[in-house]
């Protein structure tokens, strides 16, 4: 990814690297295209396969989805450890590009939400949590989503990978889904707020969960980072 | 105004679709609703300042007057008949005005007109039509005329009339119509003054100045050139000005002394000049000369001429000319304001005097770098006589000396209301910003005068402070010869400098009695002032001033104006203000953290501030509110120098202030807003009047506000659920958290974390993140709580509680016992084990201890906090255990799950008899059955259960049966030993455990094991051979059967001995005999009770023999042999018999003296001896000794040899008693022996002397009772036999 930046001298160097970037460009694609392939023909050749074009570290993953039989509020207080450590701080501007991250936490529940509702008029989230890397943009390719219904009393699971619901089952569920807060923050916005520490500068994420604290009866985001799970209140 | 100006584009739009008729109606109701007009204002203006450029001075709403050419009148010959409406249409044009009803704050016409002589008294009736409102009419009352001719000047209000015309922006067209009842009138005109509020940012504005264009210094006869006068250079530094209205005020005298109308021709520079009639049938008095002649199209920035004569009629006095122009400007690109100040200096009451009028005063000119175009002084005042004035000025507190004379000739009529505009001054273009003290002098014979200063000056937009003016109407009285007491409203906009108010007051009317009269004039509360003039009882226009020198307007207010004057017509007044507006200090009277209600301001607060930083999910909202804000300043510059919010010195970025008015702010605190990183915020945290807001340059009175700190998340250990630890323990990180978050201070300092009501340990201190260790303090019911940290070093110690969020999972820190078996009871001891509402009361999915990750406990005993009572369930083996409680997982804690196998027995032992006390050795023989075996049994470490010993005997050479740890049906078990862990021994009989057996007679090897029954449950142990021996090697034997006596002999016996030979050919056996010379024998088993036997000979013989010495010669024994088995079978013979050969032995007597002691003996004596038999087989027959002496007086003498008892003897009582004592050691055969006799000083030598061991083994010791027993000697005496 190019950065911004406001000085003409930049502006030339940015286009001279856009002319090199049209080829590097199309070759990245063919690339992941072609490693797309591989990873579906072959899933268990590897869990992802990382190709750099420029600055972008272009990750594709094999994400092994669950097997969910019973969905637990507690499940998804402990982060995730994802397959791939993201830098919270972009280091010499390598950006982590991950094809199928279009969504971010919140942008996969908007996207699932009348699905939840189709299944059940009083559906409620339990918890959001992401299966693949996460970007510093906040999104994943992979999330899981799990729903309550006090009418059912059951859970349903959906799982949405790029911007397709690939899974979506009714389990068994130990709670019923909770109410949202009002304009509750998203996933990058967490990231952010991480990021903006010293303490973080250096340390990566490789997971996101929006969760319920059943003990202060709030929302929270916890992200497994490399200095371990690091929760963050959603008011 | 810009909601009317709406309603005019949607009007152009419809009417080309032809529906002009709806739209004129919708046109109308919207010019009539004040709430479109508010409406549609709201939304233009707000537009509007969108576009606006922030002003370096406070921009805010200020109030000004603005005047306006109404009309003159130019009629000729008799004038405007009575009863003829005079119409004047003009425009006004506000565009500065606010968008309020009320933002015309007064409004009147002067209209002033000469009553012709040749009509009765009449009624004034004004109106006034703006454009598209019905006329507001005004009815004066009716006043006193003697048939003279005068000027009238009247001053209806008509405040609510442009009011409710100048709504909405645009230029009026308003149509002003005077009427006069009952006489002509000459000479009329109009003015309209209009004082109203105005945004001082309005882009396009409207000022009013005046220039002094001219003062006749005497007398203009009529029918000359007149006088023209050349202005000063009309500036205007203002861009783009348009000049709206423009008109000189020309003010003469003219001496009424003749019948013939007075004609004035004015004309600026080329003009055609106009022609202006003042009717004049003469009098007493002079008439005044009032012109306005207007000149819209005046050039500004450059100098005119004014040319006034008098054409026809009579001479000109004083004839003085004002250029007032109000014009519009671009107040956007200007960057200079002019501005006319008019200020007066000073006045007296005085009738007649020629006393000056010598006034001292301070003049204020604020703005910055003033620049004066015009400076002139104007007199009022009233003369009776020809006159000659002065008025002058100059800077500095000296009276100055008028240099220029302005006289009056005109035969000695009595002039009122006569103007002078002097430029007779000496420095005052030397005026400079700020305070400057001005002197003026105004000299002549005058009565009621007053001296004015006028300046015109540019000066800075920039200027911080800048000063204004304002005048608001009183009254217009309608009654003749009334007073009154009228209230003035002054209301000026915005805040002017206190202590700057200036004000005086105007006041004119028509005096017409014959005689010298007065006038009461003033604000309340200072008593009305007295005005006093001279008339000769003619009609005349009366214009006096007051300065209020009391400063009686302090400010906005209702005020009362005293007016008096008896005699008098229509009086009216208008209040003049003048004021100074400072720059507008912004007030922040408070602010509300809507996000966290809890750090709103209160007064002095200590605990109100805000957080800041952390992200979008953290970002608090202050509305700060107070006065005076201005304007917003735009989005893009809220973060300025001049406009501006800090707490501290930092200011808060642009993007975090999201909206602005003039009496509400609104910042957010987030510092990831890019262009206001964390960094910006730097290392500050508030204080006392921290935030401050900055408005227009002015920044307010701060308050106090802190930086709170914030914890925005919590790093838990790797794997943990989110918002959860242990407590601390150093063996492992689990109790370690760190608080990420904002301002928590660059050090601990005084800082501090609590979590769960508990003050952790601080491993490290940032500003932005604490790694805490959670207390081991905390209750251990206590599952939940906050989390509560106090800034650090750098800071206000402020706290942030992080809710009731934060879990203390349950930790396990060791085991009761540390080990144990499957079924064994255990504690699991720890903290925190109850996570849920109450301790769990059976184990389920949620709540249970897991063994070894795989195995879950069954047996529910007992679960409180810390402590969980359970078994080892069968399968666990050793490993990490863990509980869940409430589905929170403890930590895994290594628990050793030992195994139920008991040890191998140990302390194998074989017994003869039931009190185990006869081992049988290894290898060794029981003669008896049955037999016991025993051995220690123990289960190390486990505990519970009973250990039973097991054993297997085998004849040697036969396998052991039992091989494996199963059960064994040839296992022969003793009783349950005990509970485990043991050791228990078998082996003492009281733990009565020792396994009985009764083999057959043969040899056995055996093997022992320990089976441990728990709960019905056996566990087998390892089997052990006894002694670990080999099967083939014998362990015992069992031989209940004696040995065969057989082949007894005594062969032939010597003369003291004989040798007794025997068999036990089937088995080795001991050999023992039993003799005496009786043949009764009574010694039982293994010679029990007797000492007839020989020493046993325990060497295991089948042919046996025996040597009996010492027999006596000639003697028959009686003897039974005896032999005992390995086993201690004793087989005992019959009685045999013997006798011993007879033969004749030699005997002999020896004796040996033992004592020779003379003295007295007084205590017990010992003597030691040897006695002497060297022959061979010595039998000592008699043995005896001999003791002789001498008491005195009787008594005891005790006597003890060797180790025989000792005899006493007693010796009758007597002076001197010889005694011999005989005492016995042995008498018949004797064997010697040491208690009784040691032959030859042989070994053992017990009885030997201890100083001289082993030399002589025998020892007499002899006991008196007294001290009187004299020894005289002692022997020994022995006869023995041996053998030759």
């Amino acid at each position: 990814m190019n950065v911004s930046v406001n000085t003409s001298s930049k502006d030339e160097m940015n286009k001279k690297k856009f002319k090199w970037n049209i080829p590097a460009t199309v070759f990245a694609v063919l690339f992941i295209a072609c490693t797309a392939y591989v990873i579906n023909r072959y899933p268990n050749l590897a869990q992802k396969i990382i190709v750099y074009v420029g600055h972008d570290k272009i990750i594709s993953e094999n994400i092994l989805i669950p097997n969910t039989r019973v969905i637990g509020v507690y499940d998804a207080r402990v982060p995730h450890p994802g397959v791939h450590e993201v830098p919270l701080v972009e280091n010499n501007g390598e950006h982590i590009v991950v094809p199928n991250a279009v969504l971010t936490l919140k942008g996969s529940y908007d996207f699932v939400t009348s699905e939840a509702h189709l299944w059940s008029k009083d559906a409620k989230l339990i918890f959001i949590r992401s299966l693949g890397a996460v970007t510093l943009e906040g999104k994943s390719s992979t999330w899981q989503l799990a729903f309550g219904s006090a009418l059912k009393k059951r859970g349903y699971e959906i799982i949405v990978q790029g911007d397709t619901i690939i899974s979506q089952k009714e389990v068994e569920s130990d709670a019923n889904g909770f109410n949202l807060p009002d304009n509750w923050y998203d996933s990058p916005d967490a990231l952010v707020s991480l990021a903006s520490l010293p303490q973080f500068k250096n340390a990566t994420v490789s997971g996101i969960n929006f969760y319920y604290n059943t003990d202060g009866k709030r929302w929270g985001y916890v992200m497994a980072t490399s200095h371990g799970g690091t929760s963050m209140p959603v008011k | 105004m810009y909601g009317a100006r709406f309603m005019t584009m949607i009007f152009i739009l419809l009417k080309n679709t032809c529906k002009q008729l709806l739209v004129a109606v919708l046109i109308l109701l919207f010019s009539l609703s004040n709430i479109s007009a508010i409406f549609f204002g709201y939304l233009f203006s707000n537009q509007e300042n969108l576009n606006k450029t922030p002003v370096a001075h406070a921009a805010g709403v200020k109030t000004k007057t603005i005047e306006f050419f109404v009309g003159q009148n130019q009629t000729s010959g008799i004038g405007v008949p009575a009863g003829t409406n005079w119409n004047s249409v003009f425009m006004v044009d506000l565009p500065d005005a606010i968008t309020s009803p009320t933002m015309i704050k007064s409004a009147w016409i002067d209209y002033t007109f000469q009553s012709a002589l040749t009509g009765p008294p009449g009624i004034v009736t004004l109106g006034l039509t703006p454009s598209g409102f019905s006329e507001t009419v005004f009815n004066s009352a009716s006043y006193q005329s003697s048939g003279e001719n005068y000027t009238i000047q009247v001053q209806p209000d008509f405040t609510a009339a442009m009011q409710a015309a100048m709504q909405g922006p645009g230029t009026k067209s308003i149509t002003f119509r005077a009427f006069v009842a009952g006489v002509p009138r000459k000479m009329e005109n109009a003015k309209m003054f209009i004082t109203y509020d105005y945004d001082d940012t309005a882009p396009t504005q409207i000022s009013t100045i005046k220039y002094r264009i001219g003062q006749s210094p005497g007398n203009i006869a009529v029918g000359g050139t007149g006088i023209t006068f050349t202005s000063p250079t009309m500036t205007v530094t203002e861009n783009s000005p348009v000049v709206v209205s423009a008109w000189s005020e020309i003010r003469g005298q003219v001496p009424a002394t003749g019948a013939t109308d007075n004609v004035f021709a004015v004309n600026y520079d080329a003009d055609v000049s106009s022609a202006y009639y003042l009717d004049n049938v003469g009098g007493a008095e002079s008439q005044a000369m009032y012109i306005l002649h207007p000149k819209n199209s005046i050039a500004l920035n450059a100098t005119h001429t004014l040319k006034i004569a008098a054409t026809a009629g009579y001479q000109m006095n004083l004839v003085s000319a004002e250029q007032v122009i109000t014009y519009k400007f671009n107040y956007t690109n200007s960057t200079t304001l002019m501005r006319t100040a008019e200020m007066m200096l000073g006045f007296d009451g005085n009738k007649a005097s020629a006393t000056p009028l010598n006034v001292t005063d301070t003049i204020n000119i604020p703005e910055d770098t003033p620049s004066f175009k015009n400076i002139y002084l104007r007199g009022t005042a009233h003369a009776t006589a020809n006159s000659t004035f002065g008025l002058s000025a100059q800077l500095g507190g000296s009276i100055p000396p008028p240099t220029a004379n302005f006289s009056y000739t005109s035969g000695g009529e009595i002039m009122n209301n006569f103007w002078i505009l002097s430029n007779d001054i000496n420095n005052l273009g030397s005026l400079v910003q700020g305070d400057n003290q001005l002197s003026a002098s105004f000299t002549g014979t005058m009565s009621s005068r007053s001296a004015h200063l006028i300046a015109t000056y540019s000066f800075a937009k920039s200027s911080l402070t800048q000063s204004a003016s304002a005048a608001f109407w009183t009254e217009q009285q309608t009654s003749y010869g009334t007073s009154g007491t009228p209230a003035v409203t002054i209301d000026i906009a915005g805040a002017p400098d206190a202590g700057s108010l200036r004000s005086f007051t105007h006041a004119n009317s028509v005096h017409g009695v014959t005689q010298d009269r007065a006038a009461n004039i003033s604000v309340s509360p200072t008593a009305p002032y007295t005005h006093n003039w001279d008339s000769t009882g003619e009609y005349q226009w009366i214009v006096f001033f007051n300065k209020n020198s009391n400063n009686e307007i302090t400010g906005n207010g209702t005020y009362t104006v005293n007016l008096g004057s008896t005699g008098s017509n229509v009086i009216a007044a208008v209040e003049q203000i003048s004021w100074r507006y400072g720059p507008i200090i912004p007030s922040l009277t408070s602010y509300a953290n809507s996000t966290e209600a809890g750090l709103n301001y209160v007064v002095s607060c200590t605990g109100c501030g805000a957080r800041i930083g952390g992200g979008a999910g953290f970002r608090q909202t202050i509305v700060i509110t107070g006065t005076d804000f201005g304007i917003d300043p735009g989005v893009a510059n809220r973060s300025t120098a001049t406009n501006n919010i800090k707490i501290g010195t930092h200011q808060i970025a642009n993007a975090n202030v999201t909206a602005w008015n003039s009496v509400s702010i609104t910042i957010v605190t987030d510092s990831s807003v890019a262009g206001d990183t964390d960094t910006d915020w730097g290392t500050e945290f508030g204080g006392v009047g921290a935030l401050t807001v900055t408005a227009g340059g002015q920044t307010s009175t701060g308050v106090n506000f802190y930086i709170f700190p914030q914890i925005t998340s919590i790093t838990q250990p790797v794997g943990f659920p989110a918002d959860s630890a242990r407590e601390f323990d150093s063996l492992d990180t689990d109790g370690v958290i760190t608080l990420n978050g904002t301002r928590f201070g660059s050090s601990q300092g005084s800082g501090s974390v609590a979590i769960v009501g508990q003050t952790s340990v601080i491993d490290s201190w940032t500003n932005t993140a604490i790694q805490s260790e959670v207390s081991p303090a905390i209750a251990d019911t206590t599952n939940t709580g906050s989390m509560v940290m106090v800034q650090g070093t750098g800071t206000s110690n402020k706290t942030h509680t992080y809710g009731n969020t934060f879990r203390i999972l349950p930790r396990i820190t060791g085991f009761t016992p540390s080990s144990a078996s499957e079924g064994g009871g255990v504690t699991v001891n720890g903290n925190h084990f109850c996570q849920g509402v109450s301790c769990p009361v059976s184990f389920n999915a949620n709540n249970k201890v897991i063994f070894t990750n795989v195995v879950d406990a069954t047996v529910f005993t007992s679960w409180n906090a810390t402590a969980i009572v359970t078994q080892v369930p069968v399968g666990a083996i050793s490993g990490d255990v863990t509980i869940i409680s409430n589905s929170f997982i403890s930590n895994p804690f290594l628990f050793s799950v030992l195994s139920n196998t008991p040890n191998l027995p140990t302390g194998l032992e074989q017994w003869k008899d039931a009190l185990l006390t006869k081992i049988i050795s290894v290898g060794g023989t029981s003669s008896s059955t049955p037999i016991y075996l025993s051995m220690v049994v123990e289960n190390t470490g486990i505990f519970g259960g009973t250990l039973y010993p097991q054993i297997e005997y085998k004849p040697i050479g036969t396998a052991f049966s039992c091989t494996t740890a199963t059960p064994c049906v040839e296992a022969v078990e003793g009783n349950g030993a005990g509970a485990a862990p043991g050791p228990i021994d078998c082996g003492i009989s009281a733990n009565n455990c020792a396994i009985t057996i009764s083999p057959a007679d043969t040899t056995y090897h055996w093997q022992a094991r320990i089976r441990y029954n728990k709960l019905g449950v056996d566990y087998f142990g390892p089997w052990v051979s006894f002694d670990v021996n080999l099967e083939t090697e014998t362990d015992f034997k069992i031989d209940t059967t004696p040995p065969t006596i057989s082949s007894i002999s005594s062969g032939t016996p010597g003369s003291n001995s004989a040798t007794i030979t025997w068999d036990t050919s089937v088995e080795s056996s001991t050999s023992r005999i039993e003799y005496n010379t009786s043949g009764i024998f009574v010694g039982g088993y293994d010679c029990a009770a007797t000492n007839e036997c020989t020493t046993i000979n325990l060497i295991l013989l089948t042919s046996h023999s025996v040597a009996l010495p010492n027999l006596d010669s000639g003697t028959t024994y009686y003897y039974r042999v005896r032999s005992k088995d390995v086993a201690g079978n004793e087989s005992i013979s019959g009685n045999n018999i013997f006798t011993t050969s007879s033969v004749t032995q030699p005997a002999k007597t020896t004796q040996a003296s033992l004592f020779g002691e003379p003295s007295v003996i007084t205590s017990a004596t010992t003597t030691y001896f040897t006695v002497l038999a060297p022959e061979t087989g010595p039998t000592i027959k008699s043995a005896y000794i001999e003791v002789m002496g001498v008491v005195s007086g009787g008594g005891t003498i005790e006597l003890q040899a060797n180790n025989l008892g000792s005899k006493t003897f007693t010796i009758p009582a007597g002076s001197l008693t010889n005694f011999k004592l005989l005492y016995k050691i042995a008498d018949g055969s004797f064997s010697p022996s040491e208690d009784i006799l040691n032959l030859n000083d042989t070994l053992p030598c017990t009885n030997a002397n201890p100083v001289d061991p082993g030399i002589q083994c025998n020892k007499l010791t002899i006991i008196p009772s007294s001290s009187s027993v004299y020894i005289t000697s002692a022997r020994f005496i022995m006869t023995y036999g041996f053998t030759p």
